[in-house]
């Protein structure tokens, strides 16, 4: 090819690709919903003398334009596997893979917001609590098994840890790093697996003084394809996961009073599975108190769990060790408001937070 | 309006594109003026009456320069063009500086404007001087058409973050130019390669900075990788701009000034500052220092007028302190260099040379990337041990590992070994051909892949937008 036809071609190639792409965005209907990112995608913006005076109207035109290009997910993943392969980069967008499995940095560790998280917990127990059976635990986040290992930033979880048990007064921490490891979390998504909780129950279990259920005796129920959280973000073609919810007779014979609602819900919540985030199955997912009342529980035990987005998978299983269970979280409440709701004395009381939640304590109302 | 957003490439470029290319010339600069006041206005809605008024204002005194051409009396519209012209930009850019220094040191409390700089005021301001000088020394005729002034002023490719394009370069081309096919191609060329620049290597880049900001692991070696990742950050940011403006002038028949060559393969700051920024240096030279005097005055006067450019030209990147100080210490450097350091480093080999002029530099900007001299001062301490943090951390290590491809990259990419590259393949006619071939291919990649990086990304402005 000599350099004419070269010039030719690029002359030609160069406004045939932007026009191209200008016809197939105007003719592609627009997307409401991106499923992998969970998030909702701008529209068009609204055309308004006052919206264009202000310079509004074409920042959102900006973003508009980001959210419904033509082959959008295509084009992120693209840029994903160039940053990733091409680039050598070790994350993108604090996203990286180890083994198949797909990892968010944790990074920096916040010494002070963990310490601001103890407290939080000791302000509890002067104000609600001291009456009660009192316990903490730490549920280590999927790169407690993979950073520091692949040489990626970590937190120092045995630091975190012990400034937790420094801070922490009157309550009997229940240590589940050991009982963990990294098949007990999706590959996609930052939580446990349900079925995989047998140890941490029987951890739990043998410090609150209850038993353990057999999860091998309880019904498995398979949802496949589950792309989780970190899927959407990563926007790499990795595999997907298989998410099982378990069913028993107690599961099926609890009720769930929803307070944000003032609604009564089912254990599993099975319309979210066909949501933009399946793990909200397990107890309809983020919700600031519930209360569940389990008949085929231990009579007059109560349980209150305050808790994070991990306690909605590993509660349904508690269902025979206690008739009631409170899901608190606070981090979608003021816990100043709990007395209302909850009558405090006598119960057990298990703070169970992620180190996710730890590190960045200060949403704990 | 961003080159580097969706918005441009996907909706204004090819329509502007097809619309110049449809009609006949003499509609041609019409075209133009009206993409590029929608260009400006699209980012700063109020302040395009602030540059249409400019625009106005330039070309009036150029009609009053011209009707009383070659009289002493001409010296009153050529001042009173100046005056105007740096009116707004004092008002705009300076006010608040100068306030809060009269407050520092009076201890006066007079309320800050907290006016929002207009986008392009320094480079559109430069130009309409360039042009009210020019006519009035001559060197330039009167533009009747204030159509084709405006367009001069506002168009699009150089308007916000430049070249710093004369009147004299473009007087021609505006009243006649040629579009060709070769002219388009090497266009695109330049305005893909430049995109690439921006999108691929200096906003990358510019996460390295966001990150040593964040981290809480700081130690002299992450003080040393965040500043040499500005320096290159600034560099492909800047210069791939002028690149895209480059380009986007080749396509529309303009040929722009060139305002980058290779200033980090420079072996003294004096050639540095003849390869960086070119369009301000020179003129800066042209309107300052030659008409203080230049070199042809006593030994003290010359050093005066370096001075005054340099304190210039600190001045104009910004009002505060740190701008300044970064011009005077580029002052110092070059008077050293004149009168003694040159044949020091004449001597010295030509690795060590590199050493000393990008040692220098990567300080600098260190200086010119701080929000003021106390940050930049903290910077400059932790680069060299006091500050109180460890010689290396992990994050650290982490990052330069994560980011290694990228400032291999950007250190190529800032010297000419490419280009060279390209040109010994291109005089070889069967390499040539493999060349042409692979260069579309290349070009439309590099197009989709710049894409990628714009959808999956965020907000990535232009450093040099708020000069």
């Amino acid at each position: 090819m000599n350099t004419k036809t070269k010039n030719l071609i690029v002359a030609i190639l160069f406004p045939l690709l932007l026009a191209g792409f200008l016809l197939a965005f105007i003719l592609t209907p627009a997307t409401a919903i991106s499923e992998s990112e969970r998030r909702e995608l701008d529209q068009a913006p609204e055309l308004t003398a006052d919206s264009i005076l202000k310079g509004e109207f074409f920042t959102k035109f900006d973003e508009y334009t980001l959210d419904q290009f033509p082959l959008r997910e295509s084009f992120r993943t693209l840029s994903a596997i160039y940053r990733f392969n091409l680039m050598q980069q070790k994350d993108n967008n604090k996203i990286y893979l180890s083994d198949g499995s797909i990892f968010k940095l944790e990074y920096p560790m916040n010494e002070n917001y963990i310490v601001m998280g103890g407290e939080k917990l000791n302000t509890l127990y002067e104000k609600y609590l001291k009456n009660c059976n009192v316990y903490y635990s730490i549920i280590p986040d999927k790169n407690y098994f993979a950073a520091a290992q692949n040489g990626y930033p970590s937190l120092d979880y045995e630091k975190l840890a012990s400034l937790m048990n420094e801070t922490v007064k009157n309550m009997t921490y229940i240590d589940l790093y050991d009982v963990l490891t990294l098949e007990d979390y999706y590959h996609t998504d930052t939580h446990w697996r349900q079925e995989a909780l047998t140890p941490v129950l029987e951890t739990l279990g043998a410090a609150m003084g209850f038993e353990a259920p057999d999860l091998s005796a309880a019904t498995q129920n398979k949802v496949e394809p589950f792309y989780g959280v970190y899927y959407g973000q990563s926007a790499l073609p990795v595999g997907s996961d298989t998410l099982i919810y378990l069913t028993t007779p107690a599961t099926q014979a609890a009720k769930v009073f929803n307070y944000e609602t003032n609604k009564a819900e089912k254990v599993y919540t099975l319309e979210d599975l066909d949501g933009l985030d399946p793990y909200d199955v397990y107890l309809g997912g983020a919700v600031a108190l519930q209360k569940i009342t389990s008949p085929l529980g231990e009579k007059g035990k109560e349980l209150i769990l305050f808790r994070d987005s991990f306690g909605s998978s590993i509660a349904p299983m508690l269902l025979e060790a206690y008739e009631t269970i409170w899901m608190v979280d606070i981090r979608y409440m003021q816990s100043d408001l709990l007395p209302k709701f909850i009558k405090f004395g006598g119960q057990d009381v298990l703070f169970l937070y992620s180190t996710l939640v730890l590190n960045n304590s200060p949403m704990l109302k | 309006m961003l080159f580097s957003s969706i918005t441009f490439l996907y909706f204004f470029l090819p329509i502007v594109l097809g619309l110049y290319f449809a009609v006949p010339f003499r509609f041609k600069n019409f075209i133009l003026l009206i993409a590029s006041l929608f260009f400006y206005f699209a980012g700063e809605p109020i302040y395009s009456i602030l540059m249409v008024a400019s625009s106005l204002s330039g070309w009036l005194h150029g009609l009053w320069i011209g009707k009383w051409k070659g009289q002493a009396k001409a010296k009153i519209p050529l001042i009173s063009s100046i005056v105007f012209g740096l009116a707004g930009l004092l008002f705009f850019k300076y006010t608040d500086f100068f306030l809060d220094n009269i407050n520092g040191i009076f201890g006066t409390s007079i309320g800050l404007l907290k006016l929002a700089l207009p986008i392009g005021i320094s480079f559109y301001t430069f130009q309409i001087l360039s042009y009210t000088i020019d006519v009035y020394l001559g060197k330039a005729a009167v533009q009747k058409s204030f159509l084709d002034f405006t367009t001069y002023v506002a168009f699009f490719p150089q308007l916000i973050a430049g070249p710093i394009v004369r009147y004299t370069q473009i007087e021609a081309e505006l009243a006649s130019r040629t579009h060709s096919v070769e002219n388009f191609a090497l266009g695109v060329r330049r305005f893909l390669v430049g995109l690439g620049k921006k999108v691929l290597i200096a906003n990358v880049l510019g996460e390295v900075g966001n990150l040593f900001s964040q981290s809480t692991d700081k130690s002299v070696l992450f003080y040393w990788i965040a500043a040499i990742a500005f320096t290159l950050h600034i560099y492909f940011d800047f210069s791939g701009y002028s690149d895209m403006a480059i380009g986007l002038g080749r396509i529309f028949g303009f040929k722009f000034p060139e305002n980058f060559n290779y200033p980090f393969i420079s072996r003294s700051v004096t050639e540095f500052w003849r390869r960086w920024h070119m369009s301000l240096s020179t003129w800066f030279r042209d309107y300052i220092y030659i008409p203080l005097g230049g070199n042809r005055v006593s030994q003290w006067k010359h050093i005066r007028n370096i001075f005054a450019v340099w304190l210039l030209t600190g001045f104009w990147h910004g009002a505060s302190w740190n701008f300044i100080v970064w011009g005077l210490m580029f002052g110092v450097l070059l008077i050293l260099e004149k009168f003694f350091l040159a044949r020091l480093l004449e001597k010295l080999p030509k690795f060590c040379r590199h050493i000393y002029v990008m040692f220098l530099v990567v300080i600098s900007f260190v200086i010119f990337n701080a929000n003021s001299m106390g940050e930049a001062l903290v910077n400059l301490k932790g680069m060299f041990g006091f500050a109180d943090v460890p010689l290396i951390s992990s994050d650290a290590l982490y990052y330069l590992r994560s980011y290694a491809v990228v400032f291999i990259l950007a250190i190529i990419g800032s010297t000419p070994l490419i280009r060279n590259l390209g040109n010994k393949l291109s005089a070889n006619a069967r390499s040539e051909k493999v060349l042409n071939v692979a260069e579309p291919v290349l070009l439309a990649a590099l197009l989709i892949v710049v894409t990628a990086f714009l959808i999956d990304g965020s907000f990535n402005p232009f450093l040099y937008f708020r000069f």
